[in-house]
């Protein structure tokens, strides 16, 4: 399985966010981070993967044009993550994993959601959180139910705008993990859009940078965290080095003037 | 022996269980409290029997309704003839506007939308004001039935317009709140023009109409109203999990595959029926649409299939005891029970707002 895209396109009105991107073919078991500075459709890119917005080009998962594809099976497949956070509200955690299910995916059994949903809660660390209102939860609380949501239906393409925005170090670090065991265990692809670029170079098979005139670079995270890019993209100097453990780290020298 | 130590050494099992039983759990406690919430509505009926001029005890009635050929002609008279439909009104009046309350709240996402929001409550009005300024009786119904009627198709016209605009306009929020309150300042004004070109005679109709008043009820209407919640309730239930889902945010719902725009208009349309059919009976009566789902989202929280039958309970209860308070505020009288809910419902709205505030503000 792989997600392919092809000439793609979006626009806004009469503004153009994506123009004819083409990126190479993603592979099953992937965990991808779109990076590059604000407004150069990073969260465009993964809505229309979604289906919220109109292209036109191609993008085909499983060699299935996603176009061609009724609703319900996009739904099946495909896992959005807004950049949003839940809003507060009385509902607790659980309902609101529960529901959204229901509202969708009718064909799994209450047996089977009530144990996915299970998994998924202990996968994430949340399972204290299950019974308690949104309201009374912190910002970061509510984005992990946020993608508690999205993994409860095991979709083959994970979308995350952002999942660890709200998150302190150590879920940061938690969700991403959980993220790339999921991706790797069940075979899917995750794209996830940050601005983080020490986690994406850290836990990332693939980065796809953005910059203003469309993709700038895609492959391995080395080859495109370079010095160039890092100017061409972000307007900085920059360098990745290696830390005394041996990881990759990007290091932000300076503003170009 | 061994499956129970398989499942106590086995943490991922073992804890499966708890929080699908801890949920389980959580629910029963909801079903008891609506259970409480439909005992409340009925205590409420019998008390709302049991209060007017003639002076008759709780015992009477429950006998009375229990076994009519118990109590002397007189009191069944009074038990199922003047007050059973004076009362049942009021319950089934209050859920409706409970439920669409509830419903309206969560489409808009907004604590503080209302039926009445839309307009809805003063295009009822205006139809109403229509029939009595210009005389429509000349079609041969009483007014009996013509201000409802005329209240209906007034209500139901603009709620399709709001409708109608909102979906070329794509749904949204904005879009509907914005074009349903200038919606309600214009047949507002319209109906100050009636008012100002209108006899006195009429003029004190109009007035009578916008007070709101359960007294014009009988079974028949009471059925008709009955009915029309019932449907919409089943209704209502099919959309419970997208409704539910709805509450964590409009693009949170998008993202798990939920059409909102769909089940907004979807929902639109069946709060217009059900305010238009309650309104055309009684009138004007405000404040339970916007108070029943407060009551209700404070005891049971925001699933819907909890939050919506409590909304009707609350919203029931609520015009019940508002019925009981506008025979005994004043004994002897009875006051228009809009005028009662509006009385009694600012203050407690205002409490709730205090109490919740915080809530509000995050």
């Amino acid at each position: 399985m792989t997600l392919q895209i092809n000439d793609l396109s979006v626009s806004y009105g009469s503004r153009k966010v994506i123009s004819h991107f083409t990126l190479s073919a993603i592979p099953e078991g992937s965990l991808v981070a779109v990076i590059g500075p604000n407004a150069v459709g990073k969260s465009t890119l993964l809505k229309s993967l979604a289906g919220l917005l109109k292209y036109s080009g191609n993008i085909s998962l499983h060699q299935r044009v996603m176009r061609d594809l009724p609703h319900r099976e996009v739904i099946k497949h495909v896992g959005y993550l807004p950049q949003t956070l839940p809003q507060p509200t009385t509902l607790v955690a659980y309902e609101l994993v529960y529901s959204a299910c229901r509202a969708v995916c009718g064909n799994q059994t209450n047996v089977q959601l009530e144990a996915s949903i299970e998994r998924v809660f202990r996968l994430l660390g949340i399972h204290d959180l299950a019974l308690r209102r949104l309201s009374e939860m912190s910002g970061g609380q509510r984005q992990m139910v946020g993608l508690a949501q999205v993994l409860v239906r095991h979709p083959s393409l994970l979308l995350l705008d952002e999942p660890t925005s709200a998150l302190d170090l150590h879920w940061q670090l938690n969700v991403l993990e959980a993220i790339r065991e999921e991706t790797h265990k069940t075979k899917a692809i995750a794209l996830i859009a940050s601005h983080d670029l020490n986690l994406a170079l850290r836990f990332c098979d693939q980065l796809i940078m953005l910059g203003p005139g469309g993709v700038l670079a895609m492959g391995e995270p080395m080859s495109v965290l370079t010095p160039e890019h890092l100017r061409t993209a972000y307007g900085i100097e920059g360098r990745v080095e290696r830390c005394s453990r041996g990881y990759p780290i990007v290091l932000a020298d300076s503003a170009c003037i | 022996m061994d499956m129970t130590n398989a499942a106590v050494n086995d943490p991922i099992r073992n804890a499966s269980e708890s929080i699908a039983m801890d949920y389980r759990r959580f629910v029963t406690k909801r079903i008891l409290l609506l259970a409480t919430l439909l005992i409340i509505a009925l205590c409420s009926l019998l008390v709302d029997l049991a209060t007017g001029p003639a002076l008759l005890s709780l015992w009477d009635v429950c006998v009375g309704l229990w076994n009519p050929d118990g109590v002397s002609a007189t009191t069944q008279v009074i038990i199922w003839d003047v007050r059973l439909p004076y009362a049942l009104m009021a319950l089934v009046v209050g859920a409706c506007l409970g439920l669409g309350g509830a419903e309206m709240q969560t489409v808009l996402n907004n604590p503080l939308a209302s039926p009445f929001t839309l307009g809805i409550g003063s295009a009822a009005t205006l139809g109403a004001s229509l029939a009595i300024v210009f005389d429509l009786s000349w079609i041969g119904l009483s007014f009996t039935y013509l201000l409802p009627l005329t209240a209906f198709l007034s209500a139901l016209a603009v709620s399709l317009l709001i409708l109608l605009v909102t979906r070329s306009m794509g749904a949204t929020v904005h879009t509907v709140v914005l074009f349903g309150i200038a919606l309600m300042f214009g047949l507002n004004a319209v109906v100050g023009l009636l008012q100002f070109v209108a006899d006195s005679g009429a003029l004190q109709q109009i007035v009578f109409w916008t007070m709101g008043s359960l007294a014009r009820a009988n079974m028949e209407k009471v059925t008709i109203v009955g009915v029309v919640f019932f449907v919409c309730f089943l209704w209502s239930l099919t959309q419970v999990w997208a409704m539910t889902s709805l509450r964590a945010g409009e693009e949170q719902a998008r993202s798990s595959g939920i059409n909102v725009e769909r089940v907004r208009l979807i929902v639109l349309f069946r709060v217009s029926l059900l305010t238009a059919v309650a309104l055309a009976f009684v009138g004007e009566i405000g404040f339970i649409g916007l108070i029943g789902p407060h009551i209700a989202r404070m005891m049971l929280g925001e699933d819907h299939r909890f939050f919506l039958p409590g909304s009707a309970l609350a919203g029931a209860i609520l015009l019940s005891l508002s019925s009981i308070a506008s025979k005994a505020l004043i004994p002897g009288v009875i006051l228009p029970v809009g005028i009662v809910t509006a009385i009694v419902g600012i203050p407690l709205f205002i409490s709730l707002i205090m109490t919740r505030g915080r809530e509000y503000s995050s």
